[in-house]
């Protein structure tokens, strides 16, 4: 169950390898955190990562399959996760690759992969936490989409359309939702120095796992559908989608 | 006939909503049958909602509207003994006993709570000093359990009569209850209203004079600091008796028809009430108090109710509400109570109504509330990210005493630290199993703390 403070007892973590994600269980361990099911594709770093949250404090941690890229199953396998809590008071949606954007957009299947993992599966994923958290009568939803996805940009536009995708889906899902007491509640952050890129330099305005996580749980109890990190990110955003296209299309990052 | 619609419940402090299936049933239902067949998705009884969390709501299960059972069964206007369905509310009960020269025993800060909820949550009043709680007052009742009904009396069950008081509805559903009520000469209150400068000045002068009075209540600016920390206004009373009563008071001395004002509407931006409001509201509360006042004449209902005025006033804590934090601690503990006003305004965390109140001696219920020592309510409303924190350093200094913090306001304890709080919930939850074995009546309160 949530507390009056909306801090959850019980976490699934779809895409469960998640430095974000982590950080917002490392948030959590201070309160009321009790059992973690980490669902992602490689059992392996799973388990590794489910050591990890277990020293965070008296916690429970199961790992459970999930893979995004697995339409046929994924449904299942997040229904799968979620029966391993007694009840599902937040689901955070982790799943993402970033691709390589250069060698990506000649090839039909990495687009096919980026996009899939990053969007189809977590937009299949979220429709049955949804239906679950009905059936529960509460719960709370974050989703990690990026800033990159509100303002498609030349150089990465593979994986900022699958998280415009993702983006506008969680939105949609929000209005769908209002008036119920199921919360939807979207992430954007900016670079942020993860294991996810650590290969790409560091940008201006980047921020980190830890600023996120604060963020996204500041924004979700104080019933924001929107969460920006860092906050200037909305006006940036706002700015660049009134430039030119012509422009767009030459910006240096 | 059995209607089912699906409502978004929250507590009082509108913090946890979630969404139930309400149930309108007769009384003389097939208990057993009903609740087996509710036990997959469990159900809760909810009567006016009053209890400040998730004690009378289960998300994704059942409810059943206990407002419906509302009449009156048998009076005695020769003892005042009272059998009463559980959904009558306490209001009612004013409106209805008041002309034939009867009070409740026993009233909370609001009126608006039912029989059913009194019990399960063993709710106390001013008067506790002096009278005790609710269910020192309830003689008899009858329990629907899922072995059927069952009628619950200190002789007889009386395992599962402690375990119903104040058991958060656990046990069973109430479906009525036997009470004595109060007489009184008049709906009016003879009030005697004193200002003190510091938390000492008030302790002192309410272990003086509290047993002087059958009601007393202390009212502390929580936003007071330094030597001035804790500075009160204790307000103590008695019923008025007619040789009291002068002038237009006597004409209706039994009256009691309340009116609410307005109802707050649901539009109150969160944040409305910050440190800065709280501060002005408890400075001018202070300031405009009397110093001292002997002998005022107040009508009942503006004494024990002043919130009441306003229907919904819970809504100006905004949409995000509002977070009740009672505990007591046993008399000695003193420092206790000064700790955490220190807490409270070292964190500049604003309480904006805080009462301190002394309790007698605590019942036989098992995981009822009271117990002899001093008791601290505050409100806050949600927002600071260092408030759940803030309660968590406050339930270790409540636990250190031997103290405990009030389930109808909580939601927020730790599981381990209900434990340290309540040393009878293991024989509770024996109860509890030995009735309900496969806990088909359970609340997003019981599943949180795993009771």
């Amino acid at each position: 169950m949530n507390d009056s403070f909306k801090k959850p007892q019980n976490v699934v973590v779809l895409g469960g390898n998640s430095d974000i994600a982590f950080a917002l269980l490392r948030e959590y361990s201070q309160y009321r955190l009790e059992k973690v099911v980490l669902a992602g594709p490689n059992q392996a770093t799973l388990h590794q990562r489910a050591l990890m949250v277990s020293d965070l404090g008296e916690i429970e941690v199961e790992v459970a399959a999930f893979d995004t890229t697995d339409l046929a199953q994924v449904a299942a396998q997040t229904e799968l996760a979620m029966s391993l809590v007694p009840t599902v008071d937040l689901v955070i949606i982790a799943a993402g690759i970033l691709g390589d954007q250069q060698s990506d957009e000649s090839d039909p299947g990495a687009v096919a992969k980026v996009l899939t993992t990053n969007f189809t599966g977590p937009a299949v994923a979220m429709t049955t936490v949804v239906e679950k958290m009905k059936r529960q009568g509460n719960g709370s939803i974050l989703v990690l989409s990026s800033v990159a996805g509100t303002k498609v940009r030349r150089s990465n536009f593979i994986y900022g359309s699958s998280k415009a995708g993702l983006d506008a889906f969680a939105l949609g899902f929000s209005d769908a939702l209002w008036g119920t007491s199921i919360k939807v509640t979207v992430v954007r952050p900016g670079f942020v120095k993860t294991k996810m890129t650590e290969s790409l330099k560091s940008v201006p305005l980047s921020t980190t796992p830890e600023k996120v996580a604060i963020s996204a749980i500041k924004g979700l109890e104080m019933g924001k559908e929107i969460v920006w990190v860092p906050q200037s990110f909305r006006t940036v955003i706002f700015g660049l989608r009134h430039i030119p296209r012509s422009i767009n299309r030459k910006l240096p990052f | 006939m059995v209607r089912d619609n699906t409502k978004i419940l929250t507590g009082w402090g509108r913090t946890n909503p979630g969404m139930s299936s309400k149930l309108e049933l007769p009384m003389n239902s097939d208990w057993p049958a009903m609740l087996k067949a509710l036990a997959g998705s469990g159900v809760v009884a909810r009567g006016l909602g009053r209890s400040y969390n998730d004690a009378a709501q289960l998300s994704g299960g059942s409810f059943i509207d206990t407002t419906i059972w509302n009449h009156v069964l048998h009076f005695d206007p020769s003892s005042g003994i009272l059998k009463v369905e559980a959904g009558a509310s306490l209001d009612q009960l004013m409106r209805e006993f008041s002309e034939a020269g009867f009070f409740v025993p026993v009233t909370p800060g609001t009126r608006h709570v039912t029989i059913g909820g009194a019990i399960a949550c063993d709710v106390h009043g001013k008067n506790h000093h002096k009278d005790g709680s609710f269910t020192d007052f309830v003689t008899c009742m009858d329990l629907a359990t899922p072995n059927g009904v069952v009628t619950l009396t200190r002789d007889e069950h009386p395992e599962l009569f402690n375990a119903t008081c104040g058991g958060m509805g656990l046990t069973g559903i109430i479906l009525n209850a036997t009470l004595r009520l109060l007489r009184i000469e008049s709906t009016y209150m003879k009030v005697d209203t004193k200002r003190t400068k510091s938390l000492d000045e008030v302790l002192a002068l309410m272990e003086s004079e509290d047993d002087h009075y059958r009601y007393s209540v202390a009212w502390v600016d929580s936003q007071a600091r330094g030597s001035s920390l804790g500075r009160a206004v204790l307000t103590q009373a008695d019923h008025a008796l007619l040789s009291d009563l002068g002038g237009s008071h006597l004409k209706a001395p039994l009256e009691f028809k309340p009116r609410t004002l307005f109802s707050a509407p649901d539009l109150f931006p969160s944040g409305i009430l910050n440190s800065l409001t709280i501060k002005a509201f408890n400075e001018t509360w202070y300031q405009k108090s009397p110093k001292r006042e002997i002998g005022a004449i107040h009508h009942a209902a503006s004494f024990f109710h002043p919130l009441d005025v306003v229907d919904n006033w819970n809504r100006i804590y905004g949409s995000k509400g509002f977070v009740q934090y009672q505990y007591v601690v046993p008399f000695g503990q003193e420092d206790v109570v000064k700790n955490s006003l220190e807490l409270l305004s070292k964190n500049r965390a604003g309480s904006f109504l805080t009462v301190l109140k002394r309790f007698g001696k605590s019942n036989n219920g098992l995981i009822s509330f009271p117990m002899k020592g001093w008791t601290l309510a505050l409100d806050l409303p949600v927002g600071p990210a260092t408030l759940p924190r803030l309660f968590d350093q406050l339930d270790e200094m409540v636990i250190e005493a031997g103290g405990r913090v009030y389930l109808a306001k909580d939601g927020r304890v730790s599981k381990c630290r209900l434990k340290a709080m309540y040393p009878q919930l293991d024989e509770f939850m024996r109860i509890v199993e030995s009735i309900d074995p496969t806990r088909i009546l359970r609340s997003d309160l019981s599943r949180r703390l795993g009771i």
